[in-house]
């Protein structure tokens, strides 16, 4: 079965691609959009409007930064909220980097490895509120964000 | 042209080549004619007692009873791959459309609704992608749905210790079930 894809906007600046089947009304779709306990208090901002597949940005890793840059123009990605997903992802591999490095330092514990517990020490340590890095609050683009890789942080 | 079969204990009614009402003789009966339908429960000689419907406030009634098909059989499914920077539909029934509401949540609309909240859904996700480091989508799961009579919201959640957060899979399924009571 074909079908168009449309946009809706919300009253925060979010946005919700749909894939509205042949014959269905987009904004019947949109009017029964719901949103999880714990988002933010939103509403629609306006009728849903059609867009094309290559309007999306071509991956998700900024999904709940997209925003509406208008007609005949591109999603684009709020920066601020690029920040904030960007500095959580890196929180979040931080955290299983450091519990792999825990099991590691046990090994070197029980080997009485102490070059090798020192290493992991070290690189835990610059683990250590990495999301929190200045370069991040600094980045001028989504591209640059995702140039601050977890390794590239701890590297640096 | 609708095509009207009587059988000994029952009436069946094809309106289009997809759709197949079927009742038994002493509880209901469906006559669609052109652009009328006429439709009682109990039915007497016809015309008289029988109540004429336009077919177009019937037919919300129609395709909820095309995908109430019997006890056993799923009214709704819907099968939505992630990839790049969108959704798709694999393969979806009594579905109108796909909501991609953000990061690890969809909504499926149905377009014919169930009767209620309390129709039973199966779900599940396909591996998670590895936007992170692979440690991190460990244990993702389909972990919670919110359910409604005429949508179902899914979310998928990583649930790696210590620190939760939603993740998109590489796809999400969906099943509907709801028990057919014959009126």
């Amino acid at each position: 079965m074909s079908h168009k894809l449309f946009l809706a906007n919300f009253s925060d600046g979010h946005v919700a691609p749909m894939i509205v089947l042949d014959g269905a009304d987009p904004a019947a779709i949109a009017a029964k959009i719901t949103f999880p306990a714990g988002s933010p208090p939103r509403s629609l901002s306006g009728p849903p409007r059609e867009i094309q597949e290559p309007d999306l940005p071509p991956d998700r890793y900024f999904r709940n930064a997209w925003k509406d840059d208008g007609p005949g123009k591109k999603l684009g990605v709020d920066l601020g909220k690029a920040k904030a997903i960007h500095a959580a992802n890196l929180k979040a591999e931080a955290v299983a980097e450091k519990r792999k490095a825990d099991a590691d330092f046990l090994d070197a514990l029980v080997e009485n490895d102490k070059p090798r517990q020192a290493q992991i020490a070290a690189r835990r340590r610059k683990l250590a509120g990495i999301e929190n890095r200045p370069e991040i609050a600094q980045a001028q683009t989504p591209e640059a964000l995702r140039l601050l890789t977890l390794q590239f942080l701890a590297d640096n | 042209m609708a095509l009207l079969y009587v059988e000994p204990q029952r009436i069946t009614v094809e309106l289009q080549s997809d759709l197949l009402l079927s009742y038994p003789l002493d509880t209901v009966a469906v006559v669609i004619a052109d652009n009328a339908a006429y439709i009682r429960k109990n039915p007497g000689s016809f015309p008289a007692g029988w109540e004429l419907f336009d077919k177009e406030p019937l037919m919300p009634f129609l395709w909820r009873e095309k995908t109430r098909v019997q006890n056993g059989a799923a009214r709704a499914w819907a099968r939505v791959g992630v990839s790049g920077g969108s959704l798709s539909i694999a393969q979806s029934h009594n579905v109108s459309g796909v909501v991609d509401i953000g990061v690890g949540e969809i909504s499926i609309v149905f377009d014919a609704v169930f009767a209620n909240a309390n129709w039973v859904p199966i779900m599940f996700v396909e591996r998670a992608s590895t936007l992170l480091s692979a440690a991190n989508v460990l244990g993702s799961g389909g972990k919670k749905s919110e359910i409604f009579y005429d949508h179902i919201t899914l979310e998928c959640w990583d649930d790696t210790p210590g620190f939760r957060m939603k993740k998109d899979p590489d796809s999400y399924g969906f099943v509907g079930f709801e028990t057919w009571v014959h009126q």
